[in-house]
């Protein structure tokens, strides 16, 4: 039974092979052409190490069940992917930035005549030396 | 040694040369033709027909070609749109 069914699967793929080909490689070169299109939402899932492993396991996949061709367009198309997944955002680009004003100056800022429009963290955790 | 066979080694040569020289550098200069034609998903179209038709053509080639091709694509979508 289920060496019936591979082997009609087998036939099919043979069948259409060149049609199925041809399909591969215009939705591998659209994804490639337009990978920065790709919502961030989604672009941020390249950081996720679980993905990454099934996304390469594809591409060798892909390499040795359907053509080397589709696995190198694959392959260009997840190191796109992951290259433009956004990094890690650093300070004053997220949003709790809080906006103050200079009514009552730190030391430091009076000293330098400097006058800070916004801060990232109304807290600070300060440590003595050798503790 | 026939023509076909001098014009892969060729191709294949001047795209490991091109990846030595300008692969992966951060501030690889590409000329300016290069930048503004990216913008157009026609460019890069055309880019993936030449590479997969060259790709069919010699697998060295293919290989050369396709770092050629991402360390361009990555550049220059680094440099024009990705968000720190």
């Amino acid at each position: 039974m289920v060496a019936s069914i591979k082997k009609d699967i087998t036939e099919l793929y043979n069948k259409f092979m060149m049609p199925i080909h041809i399909i591969l490689y215009v939705i591998l070169i659209t994804s490639i052409v337009y990978v920065n299109e790709i919502p961030d939402k989604f672009k941020y899932y390249g950081n996720n190490l679980l993905l990454r492993l099934i996304l390469f396991g594809l591409t060798l996949a892909i390499c040795e069940y359907i053509s080397y061709m589709h696995g190198l367009l694959f392959g260009m198309f997840v190191l796109l992917y992951i290259s433009f997944t956004p990094g890690f955002r650093e300070a004053f680009q997220n949003q709790t930035k809080k906006t103050v004003d200079c009514s009552r100056p730190w030391w430091d800022e009076l000293i330098l005549g400097v006058c800070e429009s916004e801060v990232d963290s109304e807290n600070v955790t300060t440590m003595a030396p050798g503790t | 040694m026939d023509f076909e066979n001098v014009a892969r080694l060729f191709f294949t040569l001047f795209f490991f040369g091109w990846n030595v020289v300008e692969g992966f550098k951060i501030d690889t200069h590409y000329p300016h033709k290069l930048v503004v034609l990216y913008f157009y998903p026609l460019w890069r179209l055309l880019l993936l027909t030449v590479f997969v038709l060259g790709s069919l053509w010699c697998q060295s080639l293919s290989i050369m070609m396709g770092f050629a091709l991402f360390f361009y694509f990555m550049d220059l979508q680094l440099l024009l749109y990705k968000e720190i």
